[in-house]
């Protein structure tokens, strides 16, 4: 084992050598160095993001040293943006870091394209006005047919985080899938090895030790097709009908002690279950993406439409989406086993090659170099396919400019199911309280005089979003709101700083599920919510 | 909770020191004098002060193994009962489902324990491999042949190895009852 | 230079430097309106003596998240010294660090970037210290990763609550992680569920069956399995496997490939075979950071009461999406640590054990059948079996003031108790 392979042991057991190459081949830029900021950063630095980039251009001051680690008292009245670099570069030899002692937005007007190079922005501690406008630009950039650049905005204040992912649309392969749920056997429609396979074991002549070793999915293959020649064809229908394929199972076995048959009888549901393409999947077949391909297409699109093309023609795929190939273990000798394996591997080859086939026929229709997908690339694909997940976030200019009215007003009377939805109303109202005050709502002294101004902010939200309902949004939070001043406190910029990594790693990763869109963290009663908003 | 500010110490107290006692060593106090031991079975305690490690004998009054006495050592570990009790046969005998250097083919002793489980659903389970052997597990894979293939033949086997014998070119340890 | 700097010790400062925290702790609030504002509560934040046990990927976080609250007398014990593979989430430690203790390590590390605070190491086991040292502590957080770990130093506080002194009671809060998954929970001993009570959660460690390994083998796990179960015995008699030392991790790695290879299965790795036989846990610097928050989040609402704290237990995963899960974990009643009651009683130290044995079989309220007696683990009498019985049986006979002496706890276990029943008896 190499020294890097040693030091990143524990996470390349989650996101393997893949995912370890697109964070180190990923760029991260830090619009501001706070105390959550840096924790973010801290936690991408560790497992060895490629490089980031800190645009700050404050000087250090005695509460940033109160609650960022990345700062201590030889800090003071420095560059925040050299500083906090330096420190987080001490973090790990393999990143570099970069820092800019600048205003993000002087610097955008300097150089318009200055995101672009970037793989992900994120920004903290920034006002309603330049999170719309770094947002747009992200957003502006994917659709420019450029590399989507990922916006990830995050708040704190006092007891609460938030975060809030805008990126056109991020596809996953790797959903990382339970081992359970991936296994694809097919009893109710074997192949004709597997079937073939099934008939290999002779259940009358088998000695007790040969008996008690057949593997299960020879059992239910056997007991289907009995079941089937004596139901004109069909698999059991009804949860009746599939308790009496239990309990065939069951009365086929010798003793209580035959324990493949105990494995047979509690997976028996399972397989009565259809094969077929799961309707997320079919939806993602008639998605224009997938539909009208262009050279232009991402490399999941054009697996996914070679997918499609495998799944109709019918002769190669039975109208079912690639095997997956993997198999549970099972009691069972090793030599049954291994052979039950390498069918069910080999029948997932020969279907990767079929994909292939048809990513190379789109391929040259699209006037793209042949091998420009590699065959590695499609395995994946084809393993997980049916687990594939395409997330299309709402953008935050439609986030504030075609609120969702309906589902607001739900999750406002809903409380036991988001009863953090209330916090969302106050972080919004904030922003249009600074709007009104050019402070945040609790910053000075006399901060319960801000109780009022913020209720008025937060009335106003709520009357545009037609919201009649009576203390929607509780005067005693806004009070509490008012209480934290926009507070930071480490513990919840740690939290937050966790949580936004976490996600920031999925993205660049592309494997496990982001969330959609927004997070809230309410630290005083340690709930937290997902919002689509 | 915490009421805060009445924190000052109050030495007035002085605390005395309580003997330690771990919920694994209770819960052993428990499942032994609980116990109703079959008069096929005998415990015996090394150190009588030590309830975490003994021996216990076994001799099976019918079946193949009847006539001998059967030694395994038991080990509980301060997990108990999380962790299963670590038993071992003390000697080489042979048995398809007990290995020459003492492991034991049980599974509640690895895959299937649970914590609800006691040092007497293990000492059964002993009890009952002395009874049944099983032949479609084997850890001794030579005897479970001879077993399946030929249960008269096994069972000389076995007459002849409990008593020192040697079966398939091993010899084994002389069990007998004394 | 030292001379030039500023200062943080001023009220002036410190009221700058904390501004978040303070903000929090002078103003009222009307969601927790028993929260009063008053001064003390600083003073406590910077007095009280907070325990961190272990000193690895969450303990790294804990230190730094207590330090940045403004809590200043910290402990840290850790028995574990750093290892390469730790480098990609223990922020504290360094290329250079490997091999050295971690609690020292991180101690220092600490001590240096956040002025004012004492961070001080423990290099040794937690069952190294005894009660007295447990004692001192006002809060304990605990980020370890063994479940033995964990019991000992539950039973243990749970053991030193004294009902009459509620300094005696010491929050346990307690975190771990496995992947993109954990969970922070705050303990009461004696109150809120226990670590043991919530130990039916854990999920079971997979153990394959012994005649799979030794015969039917089909996969790469079941080949390291017998590598490291049956054939280590054989091949190296009493020497003891040290899943640390490369040298063992190869020779396990080389004799299970072969297995493997016999047995034509795929997929024995190095990687794989340390991962079964030393049981790793996939780890990221990421998790720990939300739990660790958690947790000490946790930490300072229970020291300044300036909101509620968790009541008891969250979950969280980051698999699918983000979710958390918020709930109150039930006390069990027959919990053998916390459920187990401590009862006092005075008799006289005159009497015999048996005369005690009757006296609790004939009360009303106890109406014990066959009681077996153990002082600190070591039996007094036994009912069964029957060798111990018999061995034991003198004791029955002795003045209990021969077998321990007044204020002694010991430990009764009979049918009719759900676990056990721990008797304090006092000589009169």
């Amino acid at each position: 084992m190499d020294a890097k392979t040693q030091k990143y042991d524990r996470q390349l057991r989650l996101w393997g050598s893949d995912g370890q190459e697109a964070l180190e081949s990923a760029h991260i830029l830090l619009v501001n160095a706070t105390a959550v900021g840096c924790e973010i950063l801290k936690n991408l630095v560790l497992p060895g993001i490629g490089q980031y980039t800190v645009v700050d251009q404050g000087t250090v001051t005695l509460s940033d040293i109160g609650s960022n680690f990345f700062l201590d008292q030889d800090s003071l009245g420095k560059s925040r943006a050299q500083q906090t670099c330096e420190l987080l570069g001490e973090l790990n030899e393999d990143v570099q870091g970069h820092w800019v002692a600048k205003d993000i937005v002087s610097l955008l007007e300097e150089n318009p394209n200055y995101l672009s190079d970037f793989t992900l922005v994120i920004a903290t501690a920034i006002t309603l006005k330049v999170a719309e406008k770094i947002a747009g630009l992200c957003w502006q950039a994917s659709q420019d047919g450029g590399n989507q650049i990922s916006f990830v905005w995050v708040k704190t204040v006092g007891l609460i985080g938030a975060v809030r992912i805008a990126v056109p649309e991020h596809a996953v392969i790797e959903t990382h899938p339970d081992n359970e749920k991936l296994a694809d056997l097919r009893i109710d429609s074997p192949f004709p090895e597997l079937a073939a396979y099934a008939k290999s074991f002779d259940f009358n002549t088998q000695d007790s030790l040969e008996f008690g070793h057949i593997p299960y999915v020879a059992i239910l293959l056997k007991y289907m097709e009995d079941w089937r020649a004596e139901h004109d064809s069909k698999i059991p229908q009804n949860y009746a009908e599939k308790n009496q394929l239990k309990a065939n199972i069951r009365s086929g076995m010798r003793t209580i002690d035959d324990e493949n048959f105990d494995e047979a009888f509690n997976s028996a549901l399972r397989a009565c279950n259809p094969t077929v393409v799961p309707s997320n999947i079919k939806e993602l077949f008639q998605d224009p993406k997938c539909e009208a391909l262009t050279a232009k297409s991402t490399h999941f699109w054009i697996i996914a439409r070679a997918v499609r093309d495998f799944v109709e023609d019918k002769e190669k795929s039975s109208g079912f989406l690639p095997l997956s190939g993997t198999i549970p273990d099972m009691k069972a000798q090793t030599d049954s086993y291994v052979t039950l394996q390498s069918i069910y591997k080999t029948k997932a080859k020969q279907d990767v090659q079929e994909v292939m086939n048809h990513v190379k026929c789109l391929l040259e229709r699209l006037g793209l170099a042949s091998d420009t997908i590699a065959v590695q690339e499609v395995e994946t694909f084809c393993k997980f396919s049916a687990f594939l997940k395409v997330i299309r976030y709402r953008s935050i200019a439609d986030e504030y400019l075609n609120p969702k009215k309906k589902e607001i007003a739900s999750w406002l009377e809903d409380s036991y199911s988001s009863p953090l939805f209330p916090q969302y109303v106050l972080l919004r109202a904030s922003d249009a309280f600074y709007d009104d005050h050019g402070r945040y709502p609790g910053e000075g002294e006399n901060w319960e005089e801000d109780v009022d101004q913020l209720d008025h902010n937060v009335t106003t939200l709520l009357q545009d979003w037609g919201i009649t309902q009576e203390n929607a949004v509780p005067k005693d939070l806004t009070h509490e709101i008012c209480r934290y001043g926009v507070g930071s406190i480490h513990n919840i910029a740690s939290f937050m700083g966790g949580v936004v990594s976490q996600e920031i790693i999925k993205l660049i990763t592309h494997q496990y599920i982001p969330m959609n869109n927004t997070f809230i963290f309410d630290g005083a009663s340690s709930v937290s919510n997902v919002f689509d908003v | 909770m915490i009421k805060i500010w009445s924190m000052k110490k109050d030495n007035a107290g002085v605390d005395k020191k309580k003997p330690k006692v771990s919920a694994a060593q209770i819960r052993v106090q428990k499942d032994l004098g609980e116990l109703e031991l079959p008069k096929t079975m005998k415990m015996t305690f090394p150190v009588p002060e030590d309830l975490l490690n003994f021996e216990l004998e076994i001799s099976p009054d019918e079946a193949f193994y009847a006539g001998g006495t059967f030694k395994f050592s038991f080990a509980v570990n301060g997990n108990y009962p999380h962790d299963p009790p670590k038993v071992k046969c003390l000697q080489k005998i042979y048995h398809p489902n007990i290995q020459a250097d003492g492991n034991i083919c049980l599974n509640i002793l690895r895959e299937d324990w649970k914590p609800v489980l006691t040092l007497n659903s293990v000492m059964v389970g002993l009890q009952y491999l002395l009874l049944e052997p099983n032949a479609d597990d084997p850890l001794n894979k030579e005897a479970a042949e001879d077993l399946r293939s030929n249960r008269r033949n096994f069972e000389a086997n076995v007459h002849k190895s409990i008593r020192g014998g040697s079966v398939n070119g091993v010899q084994y340890d002389n069990v007998m009852t004394k | 230079m030292a001379d030039m700097q500023p200062s943080l010790d001023t009220e002036a400062a410190e009221s700058q430097r904390w501004a978040g925290i303070y903000k929090l702790l002078d103003r009222s609030s009307l969601i927790h309106p028993k929260f009063e504002p008053v001064p003390e509560i600083k003073e406590f934040v910077k007095s009280a003596k907070i325990l961190v046990i272990g000193a690895g990927g969450l303990g790294c976080e804990i230190l730094k998240n207590l330090a940045l609250t403004g809590f200043k007398d910290i402990h840290v014990i850790d028995m574990d010294t750093i290892d390469v593979s730790n480098l990609n989430r223990q922020f504290l430690f360094r290329r250079a660090d490997v091999g050295s203790p971690k609690a020292v390590t991180a101690a220092a590390f600490v001590n240096k970037r956040v002025q004012g605070v004492t961070v001080t190491p423990h290099y040794c086991k937690i069952q190294d210290k005894d009660e007295d040292f447990y004692r001192e502590f006002a809060i304990i957080i605990c980020g370890l990763d063994s479940i033995e770990a964990r019991r000992w130093i539950n039973a243990t506080l749970v053991g030193m609550v004294d009902p009459e002194d509620p300094d005696t009671l010491k929050p346990l809060i307690d975190g771990g992680t496995e992947g993109f998954k954990g969970q922070a929970r705050v303990i009461l001993p004696g109150m809120s569920s226990c670590y043991e009570c919530s130990m039916d959660m854990l999920s079971k460690p997979t153990g394959f069956p012994l005649c799979t390994i030794a015969n039917t083998p089909r996969l790469p796990e079941h080949c390291i399995e017998w590598a490291s179960v049956l054939e280590w015995p054989n091949q190296h008699g009493e020497r003891k496997m040290d899943t640390d030392d490369p040298k063992d991790i190869q020779w396990l790695y080389e004799t299970a490939l072969a297995r493997a290879k016999q047995y034509n299965i795929q997929g024995v790795t190095y990687s794989l075979t340390q991962g079964v036989v030393k049981n790793i846990i996939p780890a990221i610097a990421a998790t720990n950071a939300i739990i660790a928050a958690s947790c000490c989040n946790e930490a300072f609402k229970i020291a300044t009461t300036s909101a509620k704290y968790l009541d008891n237990y969250m979950m969280y995963s980051g698999n699918d999406s983000v979710y958390t899960y918020t709930f109150q974990h039930q006390k069990k009643d027959d919990c053998p640590v916390c459920g187990q009651s401590t009862t006092k009683l005075e008799f006289r130290g005159d009497k015999t054990l048996e005369e005690l044995m009757d006296y609790l079989k004939e009360k009303p309220d106890a109406q014990m059948k066959k009681p077996s007696f153990s002082l600190g683990g070591k039996p007094l009498y036994m009912q069964a079996p029957k060798q111990l019985e018999e061995a034991l049986r003198p004791n029955l006979s002795k003045p209990l003031a021969e077998l321990f002496s007044s204020g002694d706890e010991i430990s009764v276990t009979d049918s009719t108790l759900p676990f056990s029943l721990q008797l304090q008896i006092d000589f009169v």
